[in-house]
């Protein structure tokens, strides 16, 4: 019995360990979702788009995955959920991927997502990326904007997950260090010139 | 009676929407357009009994804020929070559109006798005076205050133009950078247009490292036009005038202020590495400084950090920490 306890042990030990570096792996942002300005229409094209029909109440959601630390190998390794946690597929416009340092990595590319005005209004959108994520995302040479369609389209800004703390993201912490020996702890920085004075009068009283 | 009685409630009513509409702009417009900078001396606060320090705030909205107020959250501490003593404008927080200026509280922090020594969190919270409900959740104070750790250079790097990863994927990474345009509020054309920064597709990659002599920059400008121009913007401390540092893709040359012997460039494509000696800028074997990144690309201004009327005022920039 007590061996049988001993390998569930480790067996749990050793699934922990390889569990969190796929955790650490993942990253998100949040997508809030906003109207377009007119230069939002400024490359558009004439005509309509097929896909959004006539239903008014469907939105293309259109932006720039820029976030600094956004890198993916694969174009799988991107999902996106909305506020319920359901999976959206992502358009990704190829015209646009960038790559730092030239090889296969994307850090930086335009996406857009189809959508409606009632998930919208429930709240933001989550973008998660990592080697570990699967997605049956759509490709695409570029997204194109018609102006046709010009109610339909929505933009959306990203912004950092907000930190799971008491403080929330409008208050910012500092870290202070109590020293009891804090009031001379600059003194230090006057050693060296004590002792170049000091050496300096040496000097001058046994030397000359 | 029966005429006038909706009609007072139909100005009541108007007035109070119009209030509350003006207040929650102000809250909006603080995300882009307060800058917030937390001022310690070598990053790190040291209290035996007791210790200050400032919080700079610069507003660059198209109006003043009425009255801001900073509360310091702490059980380990008791806070005196006060304004500066030429903060003759207090409460209110001038805009430096209409000839504000930068402003600061002073914060003393008072060691409780049963803290012992120790590392401790202090929270910082900016809010409306009048109403303290009223927090500036819209502003990332958090991002205001985060310095900077540059890190040392890589072993393998080389300033030739050739971009590789194993010199610079460890460098500090400054991206996403932003247009600051002038939009009516919630596209109400009859009310006052107000400053936002916009995701710009014009979008930079600048990567800095460092070691004890220089100062090492990698500037992608990712695409290409007629004429295009990065410049880096560094300043000793907060007091200090901005130092322009230039790079010119077209003209594939970097510029300075000064006459800068000791600068290397070397382009390629649309990415420069630059190696800058920190003797240039003054500041061998300073502990930290601050830096902003703007770039004019055609007729396309962008920014790191800051807007128009804030670029050349040190509080909103990154303070970069090289120890």
């Amino acid at each position: 019995m007590r061996k049988t306890v001993d390998i569930a042990f480790y067996l749990c030990t050793i699934l922990i360990f390889c569990c969190l570096p796929s955790y650490s792996l993942e990253k998100s942002i949040i997508l809030t979702v906003k109207p377009p300005d007119d230069s939002f229409f400024e490359q558009a094209m004439d005509g309509s788009c097929t896909s959004m029909g006539a239903n008014r109440s469907v939105r293309m959601v259109v932006g720039l995955i820029n976030e600094p630390s956004f890198e993916i190998k694969n174009t799988e390794n991107a999902v996106l959920y909305d506020s319920d946690g359901r999976k959206i597929p992502i358009i990704m416009d190829k015209s646009s991927f960038y790559s730092e340092f030239g090889d296969s990595t994307i850090n930086s590319m335009r996406i857009a997502f189809i959508t409606d005005d009632d998930t919208i209004a429930k709240g933001s959108f989550r973008f998660e990326w990592g080697e570990n994520i699967r997605a049956d995302n759509k490709i695409v040479d570029s997204i194109a904007v018609y102006r046709a369609n010009k109610d339909n389209y929505r933009v959306f800004v990203w912004e950092n997950q907000p930190q799971k703390s008491d403080l929330a993201n409008y208050s910012a912490t500092l870290d202070v260090i109590v020293d009891d020996k804090a009031d001379t702890y600059y003194l230090w920085y006057l050693l060296p010139m004590a002792m170049i004075f000091a050496m300096l009068i040496v000097r001058r009283i046994f030397l000359t | 009676m029966k005429k006038v009685m909706p009609a007072v409630f139909s100005v009541l009513f108007t007035t109070s929407f119009v209030y509350a509409h003006l207040c929650n702009d102000v809250f909006i417009q603080a995300k882009d357009n307060l800058a917030v900078k937390v001022d310690i001396r070598d990053n790190q606060l040291r209290v035996n009994k007791s210790a200050e320090f400032r919080v700079y705030l610069l507003n660059t909205m198209d109006r003043d804020i009425a009255n801001i107020q900073l509360a310091v959250e702490s059980d380990d501490f008791d806070a005196v929070v006060k304004p500066a003593p030429d903060w003759t404008s207090f409460p209110e927080l001038e805009t430096k559109n209409k000839g504000g200026k930068k402003e600061y509280f002073i914060v003393r922090l008072n060691r409780k006798p049963a803290t012992e020594e120790g590392r401790y969190k202090i929270g910082l919270t900016l809010y409306n005076g009048e109403n303290k409900n009223m927090v500036f959740k819209t502003m990332d104070i958090k991002d205001a205050i985060v310095d900077m750790q540059i890190p040392l250079k890589s072993a393998e790097l080389n300033i030739d133009g050739q971009v590789n990863k194993n010199e610079w994927d460890t460098a500090f990474l400054c991206t996403s950078f932003y247009e600051y345009k002038h939009e009516s509020v919630f596209g109400l054309p009859w009310l006052k247009s107000q400053g936002v920064n916009k995701v710009s597709q014009v979008q930079t990659r600048c990567r800095f490292s460092r070691d004890e002599n220089n100062l090492y920059c990698m500037a992608d400008f990712q695409t290409e036009k007629n004429d295009d121009t990065i410049n880096i913007h560094i300043a000793k401390d907060t007091d200090s005038v901005p130092e322009i540092i230039s790079i010119n893709l077209q003209q594939k040359k970097v510029s300075f202020s000064k006459p800068s012997p000791g600068i290397t460039a070397h382009f390629s494509g649309t990415k420069a590495e630059i190696a800058i000696p920190l003797a240039l800028l003054d500041l061998k074997g300073a502990g930290s400084f601050y830096v902003n990144i703007t770039r004019k690309q055609d007729n396309t201004q962008t920014y790191w950090r800051g807007n128009d009327v804030s670029v050349n005022d040190p509080i909103v920039y990154a303070n970069f920490i090289l120890k």
